[in-house]
């Protein structure tokens, strides 16, 4: 029953919002069990430096090549890339802060997170595996 | 004594006055608008500070957003000192949930600015430091026109992250207020000045000058002779041009005005000659007087007329005709009571009485001139008086015996019976006497004896009446006696008696002839009932009729009743 729901639900966001079907993941040992969208937000924008555990706080990126970096700012900020970019810019011109570490592809999040106490990324539902902990599905609302 | 005469100049002088009035005015005006303008100027100015200072606030929001959000005082610092690069800001505050990340003033961004780079570097190092310090109090207050703006969240705009406050630079809005203020203060200076340069010339090129050579020729100007003032150049149909036409034409009336009144003068001289010659030289007396005879004035020939010489000098100030004219007085005071009362010109002949005892007479014609006043004329016209009396009496007088004639009898005897009609009590006497004998003297000597004769018993005659008896010849050796108020018989006869006594008398001529007539005389007693002349010379006659009959020389009273006629006959 649950899962005719879950399915439905899935099916009215696939048509919403085009083909979002990103997951936020943490190592299983980060200690962190869900997270909102702002803390997520917080941490990839470098306001917060430490997972709500109080683990330090590693978010990994990806390559822009891959898709799923657009979508997952505008899933999260609504903002293009090229914005995110111009924001970091401007930190990194005053010499403030850096943006994130970059993977080239789900597997190396998924490589990096799994590895990593304090890592947190984004990967395609279907890439989400054991190995890490989903704490926040961006496909839901 | 200068601001006096500056104050008199004020007074006096045209071009000062308005040159005066003109600042006064304009300053007052400028003064005003200036500050109304300076009002609205600092409006505007600060309207546009305000919109200048959102819009800069505008450019650096998002950075400052970021900064909030991530409470990084370098980009903070970075935002407000890139802020304080405008004049405009005194200082900037950025604040977030954390503290002030930022707080910036214009003096302490110009000390940092003229510090060793170093200490810069240092301060950029400092602020690199991500985490916020505990909010330090910033020193001076947030002054209420401060610029403050909440900062939202980069990402969320629903959610503040902090604000930014941006304190204006209240000095540098002053200074572009006061250079504002200034430049207009300038341009109102000058126009002030303009206009009252301008008005200065306009008062002074317009009116000022062409007035003062107005007045120049004015002074110099004959305006007897007819002069005329030209008008100032340029100034014919302007004001000026009018006030000159209007003074030359006031030049022409006066002129016209004085020669009228000089000819009329002239004229009125010559009447007034010709009249005092006339007054002067006029043989009639001419004079004026009050109603008490007074006289006021009088001319030469009146003075000659009335003898005024002959008056005391020291009274001939106060003349009164009345007093001169003797026995007429009454009869003048009359004539000017009568004047004045009917307004109407009276005319009278009055009679005086010279020193010599002479009689002189007077034509005086008065005539009411006012209210007191007479105007009298006065003609002396005792020669005409004498003349036409000399001829009066030549017509009634018998040339040859100076006794009246038949005409002079017979006026008398009208006189008489009028008289008698009027008061019958006035009776008189007719005596009608006829010579007897004369016819034989006339042709015995000749009528130069007769003529002789016919004198001396006219002589007789008069010797034998009374002054105011009345003797005439009729004609021939007849004549007649008339004796006023006298018809007492008794009286007449005697009188009757003596007549035919004294005319019968000889008579010698001077050829030594002696010669005499005799006397009959017929007597008309007119007394009783009213007899008309006809009657009394008829009664007269009878009664020498009868004398002539009964034997002559003698006399005889006419009675009513005809048998008893006296016959008085002369026996001597």
């Amino acid at each position: 029953m649950k899962r005719i729901f879950l399915i439905s639900l899935t099916l009215l966001c696939t048509q919403a919002f085009a083909t979002t079907d990103l997951v936020v993941v943490v190592n299983p040992g980060s200690g962190v069990e869900k997270m909102n969208r702002d803390d997520v937000t917080s941490i990839f924008m470098g306001r917060t430096k430490k997972l709500p555990s109080g683990v330090n706080a590693l978010p990994i990126d990806q390559a822009a090549a891959t898709g799923d970096k657009a979508k997952f700012y505008r899933e999260i900020i609504n903002k293009e890339l090229a914005e995110v970019n111009s924001y970091w810019a401007r930190l990194i011109f005053s010499g403030q802060g850096s943006p994130p570490r970059q993977a080239d592809n789900s597997a190396e999040v998924m490589e990096i997170v799994s590895n990593n106490k304090g890592a947190i990324g984004y990967v395609p539902r279907s890439a989400a595996d054991k190995r890490v902990r989903i704490i926040l599905d961006l496909s839901a609302q | 004594m200068k601001s006096a005469g500056v104050l008199r100049s004020f007074h006096t002088s045209i071009v000062l006055r308005s040159a005066v009035i003109v600042m006064f005015v304009s300053g007052i005006i400028g003064y005003g608008l200036l500050g109304v303008i300076t009002k609205f100027v600092e409006e505007r100015v600060q309207e546009t500070f305000t919109s200048r200072l959102g819009a800069l606030v505008k450019t650096v929001e998002n950075t400052a957003q970021i900064a909030c959000y991530l409470s990084d005082m370098g980009l903070a610092n970075e935002v407000s000192k890139g802020l304080l690069m405008s004049r405009d800001v005194e200082r900037v505050i950025i604040r977030s949930e954390q503290g002030v990340l930022a707080d910036n003033n214009r003096t302490s961004v110009l000390r940092e600015s003229t510090s060793t780079k170093e200490t810069g570097q240092e301060a950029a190092t400092t602020g690199g430091a991500s985490n916020a310090t505990p909010a330090t109090p910033s020193t001076g207050e947030i002054p209420p026109n401060a610029i403050v703006r909440s900062l939202t969240s980069p990402f969320k705009a629903d959610t503040n992250v902090g604000e930014i406050i941006v304190v204006r630079n209240e000095a540098e809005i002053d200074a572009q207020v006061k250079t504002a203020t200034n430049f207009i203060r300038l341009m109102i200076t000058l126009q002030t000045g303009a206009i009252i340069l301008v008005v200065t010339l306009i008062a002074v090129g317009y009116i000022a000058h062409p007035i003062h050579q107005i007045s120049r020729r004015l002074n110099e100007l004959s305006a007897v002779d007819g002069e005329k003032i030209d008008i100032p150049r340029g100034h014919s149909k302007n004001e000026i041009g009018q006030l000159v036409d209007d003074v030359n034409f006031l030049i022409d009336n006066l002129v016209s005005g004085i020669n009228t009144e000089r000819n009329l003068r002239m004229q009125r001289e010559i009447e007034e000659k010709r009249f005092r010659a006339i007054f002067e030289n006029a043989e009639t007396g001419i004079f004026v007087i009050d109603h008490d005879g007074l006289l006021k004035s009088f001319n030469p020939s009146f003075r000659r007329i009335l003898n005024i010489d002959a008056i005391d000098a020291d009274k001939r100030d106060s003349i009164s005709l009345l007093e001169i004219s003797g026995d007429q007085a009454a009869l003048i005071q009359e004539m000017i009571d009568d004047s004045l009362k009917e307004k109407r010109t009276i005319s009278g002949e009055i009679k005086l009485i010279n020193s010599d005892g002479n009689p002189r007479w007077l034509t005086m014609i008065l005539n009411s001139v006012g209210e007191d006043q007479l105007q009298g004329v006065t003609n002396d016209i005792t020669d005409s008086k004498l003349r036409e009396a000399h001829a009066h009496k030549l017509a009634l007088t018998d040339a040859l015996t100076g006794l009246g004639n038949r005409l002079g009898f017979e006026k008398q005897i009208e006189a008489m019976i009028e008289e008698r009609e009027a008061d019958p009590e006035q009776n008189f006497t007719m005596m009608m006497i006829d010579l007897d004998r004369f016819k034989q003297v006339n042709d015995t000597y000749g009528h130069d004896v007769g003529d002789i004769v016919l004198i001396q018993v006219a002589r007789r005659i008069e010797q034998s009446v009374r002054k105011a008896d009345f003797a005439a010849r009729l004609g021939g050796d007849e004549f007649a006696v008339l004796l006023p108020y006298l018809a007492d018989e008794e009286i007449v006869t005697r009188l009757a008696q003596t007549l035919v006594k004294n005319i019968s008398l000889p008579i010698y001529t001077k050829t030594d002839i002696e010669t005499g007539v005799g006397a009959s005389i017929g007597i008309s007693l007119v007394t009783g009932t009213l007899k008309n002349k006809g009657e009394i010379v008829k009664q007269a006659d009878l009664a020498l009729y009868a004398v002539k009959h009964g034997g002559r020389n003698g006399f005889r009273i006419y009675r009513e009743d005809p048998a008893p006629v006296t016959n008085t006959h002369d026996t001597t």
